[in-house]
């Protein structure tokens, strides 16, 4: 109960924080460094309101914050409407994404195996590096959408939106490669566990889980009261089978969203309910993401360091998108951030496993998302673009 | 009403399927490995959404209520038959159903309107006292002629056998509240009958939280178990039930100041009050059902808020009741009901019947209208969440003989649970009161 309340309290400071507006600004870059800063004060670290009791109590509101954000993001990836897309373009979004993977990625690489601060096996640092490289390189959608309304043409704007879902695409496949190349020590059951296994369970739950909703419900009767009902059992369902799993939410979340989206054939994100329901969950995220925070030098050159080469990367790719357009697209629609990378992050962190890395893995993630949002706020064309609602 | 085709059937037969596939695959995965860290709570909610919502969908083109589609999904999940929800799990989802009951209360007080309450003062009084009545006495007087025969009686003395029983049948008179806003929501029905069935409840609830204290205490002291009769201790109740209704204002007022003076993120706002209000109700022993519905009663009739506060909780209502009643399905003991069936179908039978005696006693002392006299009885069977709350209390409080009374209690009321909403539907579907507020609204 203890927990529930304090969530529910955080809510009301929320919302009062953002003027009644919580469902519409938490999307926001504004919303998340303030929600990560509030929690890493709450924590035990700093001011220790948020007892470990307390937080503890709000684990399985996290697990199921983490699968419903990636749900939603892995129901953008509708691959029957890439046939309607430019054969160049998609070539392009593709190079481009893969392109800031790989900057993000060496990065990572370059300091990791750096033994001065870090005293990582080659196979440890490899795994670490395609884990952070692939969270850091994900992009943000939803900020993309908003620092776009009202500017640019809608050739670019889709070409963008394009980019930030192979952005997040690539991002999984490289924290797949992560989790893969994983060297399995301290694990709770390593008769049971293995890296294959654990992307393996993701898949496998999560097209479970798809193919029970398309049983369930017929597409041609439209989402209603008892599509969104399955989908939250559904949900609820997966979150608790990837914790017996020994397996990660986000990314059950991730390819659930995925396949349904595909069996489907709609774009079922453009449900309004479903797209209301994301703003009020990340708070959860962000808010925990701030508790479960530690700091150390290392680890903030690591974050600092990160911050600058994605900044690198997306001014490159604002560069390469340039191309043929007559205005160039707001630099801010591209350093948004924080859209995979804190579900996965947090679900890792959360593993059942004893994975020793996972929280330098979390610790870098929330740094940079809190810098890179902080940036994003900064550089957001306030005097151009109206906020609109997500 | 319901209109049933094979496509229905086709639908209901594949939503089965994938709930069975969702639970073996998920359980061959790893839901037996499953430690805690809310996985366990996690599963057992998404799966009692999922068989809640095949199970209404099951009940509902057999023309039953759907929450009976809950209830018996619920069951057949629980630990009591096949066993998918250990006793654990649905401990855990307690939390929910505190949530969930905060919101039928407030939503049963905003039906409470100052036009339904002088119209039907009389009827709701004389009901509920008759009820108390003779509902009260005839349990008594029924246990006490079966304890002779009964284990955990047969060894005490006239009075003390009078005693338990009175702590019996105080149980038997609790009606359930949920179930009657629940059916009256599912069913939009409206009308003479479901006016008098809201108001009996509510009443009931707080009548009979006061005159089982008082009974416990008494029997208490009969059985031996050291307590004493004392004014105090019903000064002390009668304390917190004014407290509760002053409770209930000043919520009621706060709901009301929020929607005006704000007016949005309602939904997280209600969630907000519900659950901190319940956190204050336990703290200080409050009647948690009575201070929602006088907030409830308070926004419909001191404001305008009422129809924003009602619209608002039906956006989240099919969630809520689905996991409520699916739980309390999951929470029935049949395995007690096994050792003691005779009896149990006895005394359901019986109060089934006092039940009938206590409504015709009720509509001629306020000369009810011709649909609450033929079917004023029907909303009355059911028990559920307070008869179980109140038999938990008797076996702590009663050493002895409360655990085996409690088991009896309990049992009878699993019947009551499974048997009164498809009763009380049906009541209503003859009073002609089904669908009347929907088309209220469209007219």
């Amino acid at each position: 109960m203890g927990s529930i309340l304090f969530l529910l309290v955080l809510f009301v400071v929320a919302t009062l924080l953002s003027r009644g507006r919580v469902m519409s600004s938490l999307s926001t870059m504004t919303a998340t460094p303030v929600l990560i800063g509030l929690g890493y004060l709450l924590s035990p670290q700093l001011l220790g309101i948020a007892l470990p009791s307390l937080i503890e109590g709000l684990v399985p509101a996290l697990r199921l914050a983490a699968l419903w954000v990636t749900f939603l993001i892995g129901l953008r990836f509708t691959l029957w409407a890439l046939k309607e897309k430019n054969l160049r373009d998609l070539a392009q979004v593709s190079f481009l994404a893969i392109l800031t993977l790989l900057l993000t990625l060496s990065l990572a690489y370059l300091v990791l195996a750096h033994q001065k601060f870090f005293e990582f096996s080659l196979e440890q640092v490899l795994a670490l590096s395609f884990i952070l490289g692939g969270l850091i390189a994900s992009s943000s959608y939803s900020v993309a959408r908003m620092a776009l309304a009202g500017e640019s043409s809608l050739s670019q704007k889709q070409k963008l939106l394009l980019l930030t879902n192979h952005d997040d695409l690539f991002s999984v496949i490289a924290i797949c490669i992560g989790i893969y190349l994983w060297p399995v020590q301290n694990s709770l059951s390593p008769e049971l566990w293995s890296p294959s296994a654990f992307i393996y369970f993701s898949l496998s739950i999560g097209a479970v889980l798809a193919l029970a909703v398309r049983l369930m419900i017929d597409p041609n009767r439209g989402a209603g009261v008892h599509w969104r009902l399955a989908l939250v059992g559904l949900a609820t369902l997966g979150a608790g089978s990837a914790v017996g799993a020994l397996t990660s939410e986000a990314l059950v979340g991730f390819f659930f969203g995925f396949l349904l989206a595909n069996l489907y054939r709609r774009p079922l994100i453009l449900d309004p309910v479903l797209r209301a329901s994301e703003a009020p969950v990340r708070l959860v995220l962000y808010f925990l993401a701030g508790v479960y925070l530690e700091l150390s030098w290392p680890l903030a050159a690591l974050a600092g360091g990160l911050v600058v080469i994605r900044f690198v990367a997306k001014a490159l790719v604002r560069f390469a998108l340039r191309e043929g357009a007559q205005k160039s697209v707001p630099l801010s629609s591209l350093t948004g951030f924080s859209g995979l990378a804190l579900p996965v992050a947090l679900s890792l962190y959360l593993s059942p496993l004893d994975l020793a890395q996972a929280q330098l893995i979390l610790s870098v993630v929330v740094l940079t998302v809190f810098f890179s949002d902080l940036l994003t706020f900064a550089l957001w064309p306030w005097r151009k673009v109206e906020v609109v609602r997500v | 009403m319901f209109r049933t085709n094979s496509t229905d059937w086709g639908h209901l037969l594949r939503a089965v399927i994938a709930v069975v596939l969702v639970s073996l695959t998920i359980r061959e995965f790893g839901y037996s490995q499953a430690q805690d860290s809310g996985g366990r709570g996690l599963f057992a909610l998404g799966f009692l959404l999922l068989a809640g919502t095949a199970g209404g969908r099951l009940a509902a083109l057999l023309k039953l209520p759907r929450l009976t589609g809950y209830l018996l999904a619920g069951l057949l999940c629980g630990p009591s038959v096949f066993g998918v929800l250990g006793p654990s799990e649905v401990t855990q989802l307690s939390l929910i159903n505190g949530l969930a009951l905060a919101l039928i209360a407030l939503q049963a007080g905003s039906e409470f309107t100052h036009q339904m309450l002088q119209k039907n003062f009389k009827s709701i009084v004389y009901g509920s006292f008759a009820h108390l009545f003779i509902i009260g006495l005839g349990m008594t007087l029924v246990f006490t002629l079966a304890a002779p025969y009964l284990d955990f009686t047969e060894n005490l003395n006239l009075a003390a056998q009078v005693a338990v029983g009175a702590v019996f049948a105080v149980i038997a008179v609790s009606k359930s509240p949920a179930v009657v806003v629940a059916i009256l929501g599912e069913s939009k029905a409206k009308g003479a009958l479901s006016d008098h069935a809201l108001g009996i409840v509510v009443l009931l609830d707080v009548l009979v939280l006061a005159v089982f204290s008082l009974v416990l205490m008494v029997a208490g002291s009969m059985v031996g178990t050291g307590q004493e009769f004392s004014w105090a201790q019903l000064e002390h109740l009668a304390g917190e039930l004014v407290a509760s209704v002053a409770a209930g204002t000043t919520f009621g007022l706060v709901i009301t100041f929020y929607f005006w003076a704000v007016g949005r993120e309602k939904l997280l706002f209600l969630l907000v009050t519900a659950y901190g209000i319940t956190a204050f109700c336990r703290f200080f022993s409050y009647d948690t059902l009575l201070v929602f519905v006088v907030a409830g009663y308070v926004v419909t009739n001191f404001s305008r808020q009422g129809s924003k506060m009602t619209h608002t909780i039906e956006s989240i209502s099919s969630v809520v009741m689905i996991v409520f009643f699916a739980t309390a399905g999951a929470s029935l003991h049949l395995d007690e009901l096994r050792g003691l069936w005779a009896i149990v179908l006895g005394l359901f039978f019986v109060r089934a019947l006092l039940t009938w005696l206590a409504a015709q006693a009720g509509h001629r002392l306020a000369r009810d209208p011709e649909p609450v006299r033929k079917y004023g009885y029907t909303p009355f069977i059911s028990q559920a969440g307070l008869s179980i709350g109140l038999a938990v209390i008797v076996s702590e409080q009663l050493p002895g003989v409360g655990t085996a009374l409690a088991t009896l209690a309990i049992s009878v009321v699993a019947l009551n649970e499974l048997f009164g909403p498809v009763i009380f539907r049906w009541g209503l579907q003859r009073a002609g009161e089904v669908g009347r507020k929907q088309d209220s609204r469209e007219g």
